[in-house]
C-alpha cells in the first residue's frame, strides 16, 4: 500500500504528449495541441530549477522583465497552455521580456534541500541573472499558487532588485486555509515521519490530496466536456489542461516539511515568525507595489489565505476557480489586459 | 416564476442546473465527511503506518547491507547532497572571481566535474 517508490518523481507528460502528437499517434484535430510552445530558451538551470527566457516576437521589446515563479509540484506550462491560449504568449506579444522558472522533478538527493538553500541557492541565483540582463537591474516578479508565497518571501529577502510584485492565486495567510489546512493540523499527522518514509514527497500522493479536496469537481468537468464536445477549442484546452493537471513534480523532502511545519501549521510567514536564510521575513515591511490577484471561487487557495489588506496592496477579485479564473477566456479578455496594464503602469524606475 | 416550456434557456442549460445541483450536494456530503474528526484521526494512522513500515524496511535493509560493508542508498543521497552544494558553492564562487553570470554558460550544459577541474581537481576513472 503506497509504495510509490517505483515511481519517478516526475513524468514528463507533456513531452510524451509532443512525442505522441509528432509522431501521428493522436487524431488529425488534436495535433492543433501545441502544450507550453512560445519559443524560449534555457539562460540558468540549477538542481531541479531551470530559468526560461522567452524569446521576444515583437520588433520592440522594452520594460522592466518579468519573471514567473510557478508552484514547486506543478509544472510551469499552464501559464503557457498553447498558442492564442496563453498568458506568457500575451506578454510577449505585449513587448515584456518574459522569463519563467520551471521546476525540474528533483532527484533523490534534493529530499536534503532545505527552505534556506532553496531560496539562497536556486531562486535567487535564477533571479541574479534576470537582474543582470535588465537594464535597471530590476524584474516584475510574478508567483502562482506556492510560487507566490516564495516569490512573496524571496521579495521580502532581497527588494532592492524588485520592480513590483504579482500573486496569482497565492495563499499568504494560512490560518484559515480551508480543507488542506484541517489536514494539515490534524492530530497524528506527522509531516516529519512521512518525509523520513518517502524522501522526496511523491506526486501522487500530492495529487491525490488535492483532488479529494472536491471530488464532486469531475462531475462538472465531464459535464461540460459533454456538453462542448463538438468545440474543438474548448476540447484542446481541456486536453490540455488534463495533461497539465496530471503531470507534476514530486516535492522536496525537506522544503514540504517546513512548508507543512511554518506556514500550514504554524502561519509563520503573517506571524513574523519565518526566518529564511537567518532573517525574519516581515511581509508589513515589503513597500514595492504589489497585486494580490483572487479566484473567489478558489478550493485549493480560498479567499481567506490572501495578502492581508494594506494600502500599497492592488486586489483583483475573479471569478472562477484556482486555474480558470486566471487562463479562462473571460480572464484572457479582461484579466490579462489588465495585468499588462498594472506591470506597465510600475514599469517606471520610481518605484 | 418562468415556466420551463417558455424557458429562453436550452436543455442543455437545463442539465446543466441538474448536474450543477448534484454536484453541489455530493460536495455537501463529501465535506462532512473529509472534515470528520473521525475520518481526519484514520486517514494519519494510515499515513504514519505506512511512513513506518517504511522506514523499517529501509533500516532493517540498510542495518543488513552495513554489516556486509556495502553502501547503503542513505549514504549515497547524502553524499550526493553534499556534493551538489559544494558545486553551487564553487559555480557561485566562480560568478564572483570570473566573467559576469550573463555571459557564463548554463550550468546544465557544463560537465558536473568542470568546477572541480579548474580548481586543480583531476577526474580519475571512466
Amino acid at each position: 500500500m503506497l509504495d510509490l517508490d517505483f515511481l519517478p518523481t516526475g513524468i514528463g507528460l507533456r513531452e510524451t504528449w509532443e512525442r505522441a502528437r509528432t509522431s501521428g499517434l493522436v487524431p488529425e484535430w488534436m495535433k492543433a495541441l501545441e502544450i507550453g510552445a512560445t519559443p524560449s530558451r534555457e539562460v540558468f538551470s540549477r538542481g531541479n530549477l531551470r530559468l526560461l527566457e522567452y524569446l521576444p516576437q515583437t520588433a520592440k521589446r522594452s520594460g522592466v522583465p518579468v519573471v514567473f515563479l510557478p508552484s514547486l509540484i506543478n509544472r510551469h506550462y499552464v501559464l503557457d497552455l498553447r498558442p492564442g491560449r496563453s498568458l506568457v504568449e500575451y506578454l510577449v506579444m505585449q513587448g515584456f521580456p518574459v522569463y519563467m522558472i520551471e521546476w525540474l522533478a528533483p532527484r533523490a538527493e534534493d529530499r536534503y534541500l532545505t527552505f534556506d538553500r532553496l531560496f539562497s541557492a536556486r531562486i535567487s541565483k535564477a533571479l541574479e541573472v534576470v537582474a543582470s540582463q535588465s537594464e535597471s537591474g530590476k524584474f516584475h516578479l510574478a508567483g502562482h499558487c506556492l510560487g507566490g508565497t516564495l516569490a512573496a518571501i524571496e521579495a521580502s529577502l532581497r527588494p532592492e532588485r524588485i520592480q513590483s510584485l504579482s500573486l496569482l492565486t497565492t495563499p499568504i495567510d494560512f490560518s484559515h486555509a480551508g480543507k488542506l489546512g484541517d489536514w494539515t493540523k490534524a492530530p497524528g499527522f506527522d509531516v516529519d515521519s512521512l518525509v523520513e518514509a518517502y524522501g522526496n514527497v511523491p506526486w501522487p500522493l500530492l495529487q491525490s490530496s488535492f483532488q479529494l479536496l472536491r471530488p464532486s469537481l469531475v462531475i462538472g468537468k465531464w459535464s461540460r466536456l459533454m456538453a462542448k464536445w463538438q468545440d474543438t477549442d474548448f476540447l484542446l484546452s481541456f486536453l490540455g489542461l488534463e495533461i497539465w493537471s496530471s503531470d507534476n513534480v514530486s516535492f522536496p523532502g525537506l522544503c514540504y516539511a517546513t512548508l507543512i511545519r511554518e506556514f500550514y501549521q504554524n502561519n509563520a510567514l503573517v506571524s513574523g515568525e519565518l526566518r529564511v536564510e537567518g532573517r525574519t521575513i516581515d511581509l508589513s515591511k515589503f513597500a514595492k507595489p504589489v497585486l494580490d490577484v483572487v479566484a473567489v471561487d478558489d478550493h485549493i487557495v480560498p479567499l481567506s489565505t490572501r495578502w492581508p489588506a494594506q494600502s500599497r496592496v492592488a486586489r483583483v477579485d475573479l471569478a472562477g476557480g484556482h486555474i480558470g479564473a486566471l487562463l479562462g477566456g473571460r480572464a484572457q479578455k479582461t484579466f490579462w489586459p489588465e495585468l499588462s496594464q498594472w506591470l506597465k503602469s510600475h514599469d517606471s524606475a520610481l518605484h | 416564476m418562468q415556466s420551463s416550456q417558455n424557458s429562453p434557456r436550452g436543455d442543455g442549460a437545463r442539465t446543466g442546473d441538474t448536474l450543477r445541483f448534484l454536484e453541489d450536494q455530493i460536495e455537501a456530503g463529501l465535506d462532512r465527511v473529509t472534515t470528520h474528526p473521525v475520518f481526519l484521526r484514520s486517514m494519519s494512522i494510515l499515513l504514519n503506518a505506512n511512513s513506518y513500515r517504511k522506514r523499517w524496511l529501509r533500516q532493517t535493509l540498510s542495518k543488513a547491507l552495513t554489516s556486509l560493508e556495502l553502501p547503503v542508498r542513505s549514504d549515497q543521497e547524502r553524499m550526493l547532497a553534499v556534493l551538489q552544494e559544494l558545486r553551487e558553492r564553487l559555480e557561485d564562487l566562480e560568478s564572483k572571481t570570473e566573467t559576469p553570470s550573463s555571459l557564463r554558460p548554463s550550468a546544465s550544459n557544463r560537465s558536473p566535474l568542470e568546477p572541480l577541474e579548474r580548481i586543480g581537481v583531476r577526474h580519475v576513472g571512466p
